[in-house]
């Protein structure tokens, strides 16, 4: 199809003010990627709120967040570089969006942390830069910013700069490029600062365009999510998503919970409506439909896999768990566990190892409850299998959602216990 | 992946999930590029099929060209049609006092009382919790923070400040009388996006996208307050460079957006698109 690769998708994240949007808005003003009509309402806007320039607002979209100058929901903008495309999403800094910095996060494969100089490391910082360590995102640069408040001071940075380093070693996370930057003045954002002549490194635009897409997932074992089976004569259509591996015609599926005899079978046909001759083999990625050889029982929520690389299917599990929903998290509460279509009841058995997200220890040992935006290792039960695998061996199908009446109220990764085993 | 094949299979995803998870479900289509894609995109998704009623829109202030294609379309796709006017706003009976109309209103009364109120009146007497809108990230700036599943109540207000989370393809359905789900499958397309793949699937489009007289629809609404664009782009690699080049955005010829400061905010948080 196109010959263009996809987007690297980029999230800015930090505590309130530190001066994520303005970043974001300086960096497509001064790629001139903003329209003529942008940049119009842009003015107005600035005007509107007695402001001279006011670039936090091409993100900023809403009257409430212009007027009140704070950014409530991800924005989501597309960008691009000589070097490739971009889509630069704006997360909220403050706690009580942190869902939908969450939802942001949950698509980016690399991070822009902001921190100012003036406030230093605050909780949102380190809130966030826990998210995406939970998320798998180890991609980070991190800005150092507002130098213009503080004379350009080159010992005020690598102060602070010392601080970022310490906090990602206490996290065992990779040393990031540090910036310093004085966003609104454009200082080091898509030019080196004349302002800070002793700054040599990387300007946040071309330290963007040196990150690394994710690697591809084709050669991972096979995952392919039923998402439902759609009548078509003899031969029923099964229909889903290919989360890593490929499959190709007349390849033998097994198809999970069970993975018994009776659940395997081999691929007949790869239906694509309009296609000119029908796709030979499908890869990660991919929402497809097929066939099945032999007529056999498969319903949402199945995952069909190779039959060398199998994926595990049990009862009980260790998830890291984010807790987003105001009402606390208790034991033995019914609520449903999701991977890929899977969605069974269960509930938590023990709460182990709460961490306080200000400085990484451990509050309590198997508290009863799990407040609003705290992390815990939990235990969770479920009535029927869960078909996984480890997060740290596939994150597509190691990765988890709770839900119960409120909606979407919990996320995390499937992690390995002491002693536990694959068999 | 290619890029295209991504987004292709990511919308493929979301209205299968949308079908599965939402019983009354239906598509709008305006016949404008974006719709049109969305349609092809159903094609895709159920191999072959159509399988829940197209709903139209039609405000009465259609050009005739986007009518003779919606005929032309429904004949070649093969779908259930369903066109709604808001036949009382246009005759000034009922709750209205006076006929609204481009010739007496603003643009934003228009564009609520004949487009929101319109499609409120269907959902309704179609009873339907699930509709699937064309809108993208980048046509608008408030467009920009939308979620996959939006949900909107019976007044159809959208909760900007409060939205749900989605993560990994999790999406939540809430249950309220008389509220309903937006599935927005095409949210991560670009308007380059959505013309290279018109371009590789040689999908069927209306004619006026393409200049005559040295002049082309960018983006098409309501005859009175759609304007052209000065264009010689008369074929889709022409668009697509031109596309490369231009400084000004896909919907500066849509007088509803720009009548007043954050005229779209207002209007979508009461139920516009």
């Amino acid at each position: 199809m196109s010959h263009s690769s996809p987007p690297l998708r980029i999230i800015t994240v930090g505590h309130v003010d530190h001066g994520k949007s303005t970043l974001l808005g300086r960096l497509l003003y001064d790629t001139q990627s903003l329209s003529h009509e942008q940049l119009v309402s842009l003015h107005a806007a600035s005007a509107a709120e007695g402001k001279e320039l006011e670039l936090a607002f091409v993100l900023d979209a809403f009257l409430e967040e212009q007027a009140e100058n704070i950014t409530m929901d991800i924005t989501q903008i597309p960008f691009r570089t000589a070097e490739r495309h971009y889509v630069m999403m704006d997360a909220p800094g403050h706690k009580e969006f942190l869902k939908n910095m969450l939802t942001g996060a949950s698509s980016a494969e690399a991070a822009i942390l902001l921190v100012s100089i003036v406030d230093g490391l605050q909780e949102q910082t380190r809130r966030h830069l826990q998210l995406l360590s939970l998320l798998g995102i180890n991609q980070v640069i991190v800005v150092i910013n507002k130098l213009d408040l503080i004379d350009f001071s080159q010992e005020a940075f690598e102060q602070a700069s010392h601080l970022t380093q310490q906090l990602f070693e206490e996290w065992s996370l990779p040393v990031p490029q540090i910036i310093p930057t004085a966003a609104s003045l454009g200082e080091n954002i898509a030019s080196l600062s004349s302002q800070m002549p002793w700054y040599q490194g990387q300007t946040v635009l071309q330290s963007l365009d040196a990150l690394t897409p994710r690697i591809s997932l084709k050669t991972a074992p096979l995952r392919f999510v039923i998402q439902d089976i759609y009548p078509s004569g003899k031969f029923p259509l099964v229909v889903g998503h290919v989360e890593s591996g490929s499959l190709s015609l007349s390849e033998e599926l097994v198809f999970w919970p069970q993975g018994s005899q009776q659940r395997r079978t081999s691929v007949r046909s790869i239906e694509e409506w309009g296609a000119s001759s029908s796709p030979q083999c499908a890869f990660a990625g991919e929402s497809i439909a097929i066939t099945l050889e032999d007529s056999i029982f498969v319903q949402r929520g199945d995952i069909a896999s190779n039959p060398q690389e199998l994926p595990l299917q049990r009862n009980d599990l260790s998830i890291r768990l984010f807790w987003l929903e105001a009402m606390p998290l208790l034991m033995d509460q019914e609520m449903f566990l999701q991977l890929g279509t899977q969605r069974i009841p269960g509930r938590v058995t023990c709460i182990e190892n709460r961490l306080d997200p200000n400085t990484m220890t451990l509050i309590v040992r198997s508290p009863r409850s799990l407040h609003q935006h705290e992390v815990a290792d939990v235990r969770f039960h479920v009535c029927q299998p869960l078909v996984f695998d480890y997060y740290e061996e596939l994150p597509a199908t190691g990765r988890v959602t709770i839900t119960n009446e409120k909606g979407l109220v919990g996320a995390g990764i499937i992690i390995r216990q002491k002693n536990e085993s694959r068999s | 992946m290619k890029h295209l094949d991504l987004l292709e299979s990511k919308s493929i995803y979301l209205l299968r999930e949308a079908y599965h998870l939402l019983p009354r479900l239906c598509m709008l289509w305006s016949m404008g590029k974006d719709s049109n894609v969305l349609l092809w995109l159903t094609k895709k998704a159920f191999v072959g099929r159509i399988p829940y009623p197209v709903l139209h829109i039609d405000t009465t202030y259609e050009f005739p060209e986007m009518l003779e294609f919606r005929t032309w379309a429904q004949g070649y796709y093969g779908f259930e049609l369903i066109i709604k006017i808001n036949e009382e706003a246009r005759a000034g009976r009922g709750a209205y006092a006076s006929s609204i109309g481009y010739e007496t209103h603003d643009p934003v009364t228009v564009t609520h009382e004949l487009k929101t109120v319109a499609l409120q009146q269907c959902m309704q007497e179609r009873s339907f919790d699930g509709l699937i809108t064309g809108i993208r990230r980048d046509e608008d700036s408030t467009r920009a923070k939308e979620r996959y599943f939006s949900p909107r109540d019976v007044h159809f207000k959208w909760d900007y400040k409060d939205q749900p989370p989605e993560l990994w393809n999790h999406f939540s359905i809430k249950k309220w009388p008389g509220g309903h789900t937006r599935i927005q499958p095409l949210l991560d397309w670009t308007e380059l996006d959505i013309w290279r793949y018109i371009e590789h699937e040689n999908i069927p489009i209306p004619q006026m996208y393409f200049a005559r007289n040295g002049k082309r629809y960018r983006s098409l609404g309501c005859s009175p307050i759609t304007k052209t664009i000065e264009s010689h782009a008369s074929t889709i690699p022409e668009i697509i460079e031109e596309l490369l080049c231009t400084r000004h955005s896909e919907r500066a010829g849509r007088a509803q957006d720009h009548h007043e400061r954050n005229a779209m905010q207002k209007l979508r948080a009461r139920g516009f698109l």
